[in-house]
């Protein structure tokens, strides 16, 4: 290499760090998580989405173990503006596919009789490579001085004031928050949770209604927009007010006759007490119905493990409002009181419930409605069972295999008490529950269960533990274990399982041993 | 190929030249800028501070010349005024960077600075004149690129690109060096990790009552020659230690203001030495506490509440004062943005504003005007904490997958009385989102110059975390707490403490 070349190198490198310069004042910002379960159940089998529930006459005793992965990065200019990636991970060790990439003996048939796997499987199969990387949340976190405002745009997570019992999800939108003063903030947001626009831009969106003329097909879409406002009253009293309304202009002239809309409106608050603090929020639904949470059971293959109470969307998504008014009301409660080297845990839920299988036989839908199925929570419950857990990963299920807190639209009422302590690095918690519908509709009772669950675990490192969890359920008469009336899956003229054999379902239990890490 | 080695031969004769002394009857010196603080016309007073020092060290054995070129030793100073009182320091070095001399001179008014400095250019004539070295640095064939001419004082120089630096071992240079490492003293290992410190009064024979906190353990010592453990205590579970600190009442009694978390509230504990003995006065109150010398004032207890939900600390910080079991709060001290009672102090300017300086989220050092308007911001992070406490966040399970949130506890800033701003700086190689590891610790003292904070000095690192640090501004000591073992599955680990003299 000559002199010249070197010179020219060396300048390019200088000039490349001199560029460079501006580049070192981001912060380059790493977060994540990682979780296994190691299950032995008779209930659970994994799966690649919320996974089901096996209430089978004598259901036999399963082992799996599936586990997740969360990375966040944040690429951080500074403290006012920041841009937030998140991905996941998830995993059933042997693939949820049915098969792994290398399977002894497949044909790539798929075999029911003799559960043979097919060859494609994902990656949690042999040699694991398959992709499986998925995204959570992308987007910019920024503030505007002049207003002092937060904005935060794109695929973003966003929990509601209620719990989560009309949403804790991550959709796109676009939320602005403001901190008033030291008492006194608010929200905005608006997200697009549904659009028609499948086939991209254009002015030819005649199929959805004869008026539709002239619109194009992002004008289809279903908004919700979320007003938060939380005021201290003193530092230990918070109280809030919410609204969350669902604008839905997918079926719009030809359903509504106008863009329909679903009305949430609720207050919370938080507060302390002494060694008594408590969160509670109640809530009231009005407007057009939203079936994103199912009105009945349309399940016909529950036997080994289906889902017997299919969501319309068991992902999370939101399908168009109906035109059945809707006088719903959510109200729960969670308490926590230091006693001893732990707490008292007492909670409660009551979600309103609809009488009818379907919309529109009375006046109005009744039901709770969720901004879509499996995006609602109620995690204070505590349970594994009975209601489904927050900390759960690929098996975020519960009895009837619904991730859905409000039972298809039956409603819930529940209570539930535990104590949580420490021993050091020593960590344990005891809950019990009880739950059943507030609506049975055609079922002999309401009742789902009793459920006792309990956990002990070991802190290996500040953000590193282990636990083990035992959690048994035992059946409420709403699943009929002698006379067949099952809840979930009685549609009013069949009632689906039996013809499935699982007549007479099987009390659930569950373990798991927890390995968690976050950091 | 050839003219490449021709040329590396060239530059490696004059790299080897330029280390050799060449002998000289008159040593060369240059008076380069100095710092100034404290007054308004600053560049006059430079300018007149360089002529003055450079006049009254000429003379028979030293020739003040005009540039650091033809210098073979460099003076450098600063000068700094706090009301009426001044003080000039001086630094003289060589020019590849060898201390030879430092002095200073102080004056009561303006009126003593002429003397004053005559006086330190005697001082340093005499310390010249002890060190031989000073006689020769100059080399003959020092090529133009390696000389660097001194900035102001504070300002890391060119001595680091010195070809006298060579060979396979690197030993800390002056600038690498703190003003106060003068020696100073080393404790016995102590059991446990300790994250807090707190020091209390001073018997009659010097000995010094030291607190350190573990996650639940206080332990009381006095450290004399040694240090001595005079008691313990445990809290129950599943109580956290986030604070510690001590304030003498009216009556010499010492009470030790202990900021508990209890399941993510508050429910923090005040007790009071008596004798050999720590008693329990006060418990389950809702507050974080501190006590420090606001704006380098005296000694006051701080308080703070923690809000519902996501609000960790609620609203201003109040000075405290407390009766029994009751805490009474006045005095607001409006927070600046990232602000809370245990990253933020105050300070006056020349001008006599009150500034806050608070440690960011990110651990930037910011200081702020009167109406919380950022002034200046560092370039580089100091603070930093591995000790945290967490409390419920259910809300954001989902997305995080912690039921807890984390909230990082950070590196006190104190405020001496002179006004210079000090703080702790951690630095590791790994400090990721919950995941803190530190690795070295230091302490660093700033002075405002009214736009930016200039560095007075700062400690060698410690070559372990440092979780607390506290400078004893009356007896001009600097303790520094290190975690030499950090607790593990079975393993309380283990702390020592380093007490270093500030001159």
């Amino acid at each position: 290499m000559n002199i010249k070349k070197t010179v020219a190198i060396a300048t390019a490198v200088g000039a490349l760090a001199a560029v460079s310069v501006p580049a070192m004042a981001f912060e380059n910002e790493f977060h994540g998580m990682y979780r296994s379960f190691g299950y032995v159940t008779n209930a659970l089998s994994g799966g690649s989405s919320t996974g089901s529930f096996n209430l089978d006459n004598g259901a036999a005793t399963d082992k799996y173990i599936e586990q997740r992965a969360r990375l966040q990065y944040i690429a951080k200019s500074s403290d006012d503006l920041k841009l937030v990636t998140h991905f996941e991970i998830d995993n059933k060790f042997g693939g949820a596919n049915t098969s792994g990439k290398y399977v002894p003996g497949t044909t790539g048939a798929t075999t029911s009789a003799t559960n043979l796997p097919t060859a494609n499987g994902d990656g949690g199969g042999l040699d694991t490579d398959k992709i499986s990387l998925e995204t959570k949340s992308v987007y910019l976190d920024f503030n505007v001085p002049m207003v002092g405002t937060n904005v935060k745009i794109g695929a973003q997570p966003y929990n509601d004031s209620m719990f989560g019992l009309f949403g804790n999800f991550d959709a796109t939108g676009v939320v602005f928050s403001k901190k008033i003063n030291d008492q006194l903030s608010a929200s905005y947001g608006y997200f697009t949770v549904g659009s028609s626009s499948t086939s991209g831009m254009g002015y030819s969106a005649l199929t959805f209604g004869a008026n539709a003329a002239g619109k194009g097909t992002n004008y289809f879409t279903q908004d919700l927009n979320t007003f938060d406002v939380k005021y201290a009253l003193s530092k230990d009293l918070t109280l809030g007010a919410s609204y969350y309304v669902i604008l839905d202009k997918v079926n719009d002239l030809t359903t509504y006759g106008g863009t329909g809309s679903n009305h949430t409106l609720g207050l919370n608050g938080a507060g302390k007490f002494g060694l008594f603090s408590f969160n509670a929020a109640a809530a009231y639904q009005t407007g057009k119905s939203n079936p994103g949470i199912p009105t009945q059971g349309t399940n016909t293959t529950a036997a080994s493990g289906g889902a017997p109470q299919a969501a319309l969307s068991t992902t999370g998504g939101y399908s168009s409002l109906t035109n059945a008014p809707t006088s719903a009301f959510a109200v729960a409660l969670a308490t926590k009181t230091a006693v001893g080297p732990g707490n008292i845990l007492l909670s409660g839920l009551y979600l309103s419930g609809d009488k009818d299988a379907v919309n529109g036989v009375d006046k109005y839908n009744k039901a709770w409605q969720s901004i879509g199925a499996g995006v609602n929570y109620f995690g204070q419950s505590n349970m594994w069972l009975l209601v489904r857990n927050v900390a759960t990963i690929n098996s975020s299920t519960a009895v009837g295999g619904s991730a859905d807190v409000t039972r298809g639209g039956r409603g819930l009422e529940g209570v539930f008490a535990g104590y949580e302590g420490t021993a050091n690095k020593l960590f344990y918690n005891g809950n019990i529950g009880w739950a059943q519908v507030a609506e049975k509709r055609t079922a002999d009772s309401k009742a789902l269960g009793t459920e006792v669950n309990g956990t002990v675990g070991y802190k290996l490192y500040d953000n590193m533990s282990v636990s083990a969890t035992a959690a048994y359920l035992f059946l409420g008469d709403g699943y009929g274990k002698d006379n067949g009336t099952l809840l979930p899956v009685n549609n009013g003229t069949t009632n689906l399982w039996t013809a499935n054999t699982a007549y007479g379902a099987s009390n659930p239990f569950m373990t798991n041993i927890q390995i968690n890490y976050t950091f | 190929m050839k003219k490449q080695m021709i040329l590396m031969a060239v530059l490696l004769m004059t790299l080897a030249l330029s280390v050799v002394p060449v002998v000289a009857a008159q040593t060369r010196l240059f008076v380069a800028d100095m710092s100034v603080t404290g007054v308004q016309n600053k560049d006059e007073m430079k300018t007149t501070l360089q002529t003055l020092l450079a006049s009254r060290l000429n003379g028979d054995t030293v020739l003040a010349v005009g540039s650091a070129a033809e210098a073979d030793v460099v003076v450098t100073g600063s000068y700094v005024s706090i009301g009426k009182v001044f003080s000039v320091d001086a630094l003289a070095k060589t020019v590849d960077g060898k201390t030879l001399s430092r002095a200073f001179v102080q004056g009561d008014n303006q009126d003593e600075l002429i003397p004053a400095v005559g006086k330190l250019a005697e001082k340093l004539l005499a310390e010249l004149a002890k060190v031989p070295t000073a006689q020769a640095p100059r080399t003959s064939a020092l090529p133009a690129a390696v000389v660097s001419i001194p900035a102001a004082s504070g300002v890391v120089k060119g001595v680091e690109m010195s070809p006298a630096a060579t060979g396979e071992f690197i030993k800390p240079k002056e600038v690498e060096v703190s003003r106060n490492d003068s020696g100073g003293w080393q404790s016995k290992r102590l059991a446990g990790a300790a994250g807090l410190m707190a020091t209390g009064r001073i018997s009659a024979d010097g000995s010094r009552e030291l607190f350190f906190a573990e996650t639940r353990r206080i332990s009381y010592y006095r450290q004399g020659k040694e240090m001595t453990l005079i008691a313990s205590t445990e809290l129950a579970e599943p109580r956290k230690i986030i604070s510690i600190d001590t304030l003498e009442d009216g009556a010499g009694n010492l009470d030790m203001y202990v900021t508990v978390i209890r399941a993510g509230e508050l429910l923090s504990q005040v007790w009071q030495v008596s004798g050999d003995k720590m008693v329990l006065v006060a418990d389950e109150m809702p507050y974080y506490f501190r006590t420090f010398s606001h704006a380098g004032g005296p000694k006051k207890l701080f308080a703070q509440t923690m809000g519902r939900s996501d609000v960790d600390f609620f609203g201003n910080v109040f000075e405290a004062t407390r009766s029994g079991k009751t805490i009474t709060m006045k005095n607001a001290v409006k927070m600046p943005r990232y602000g809370n009672i245990y990253n933020f102090n105050q300070f006056r300017a020349s001008d006599g504003a009150l500034l806050t300086t608070v440690l960011s989220t990110d651990n930037y050092l910011v200081i702020y005007d009167e109406n919380q308007k950022e002034l200046w911001r560092s370039n580089d992070k100091f603070g930093g904490s591995e000790l945290s406490f967490q409390r419920d966040d259910s809300d954001n399970l989902r997305v995080t997958g912690d039921q807890y949130r984390w909230t990082f506890m950070n590196q006190r800033i104190q405020v001496t009385p002179g006004g210079e701003v000090v703080v702790g700086k951690n630095d590791g190689f790994m400090v990721l989102g919950k995941a803190r590891t530190y690795k070295t610790g230091a302490v660093y003292c700033f002075v405002w110059n009214g736009s930016t904070l200039d560095e007075k000095w700062h400690t060698r690192a410690t070559q372990n975390y440092m979780p607390d640090y506290y400078l004893d501004s009356a007896r001009n000591e600097l303790l520094m707490l290190q975690t030499v073992l950090r607790p593990g599955m079975n393993e309380k680990g283990a702390s020592s403490l380093t007490i270093k003299k500030v001159e």
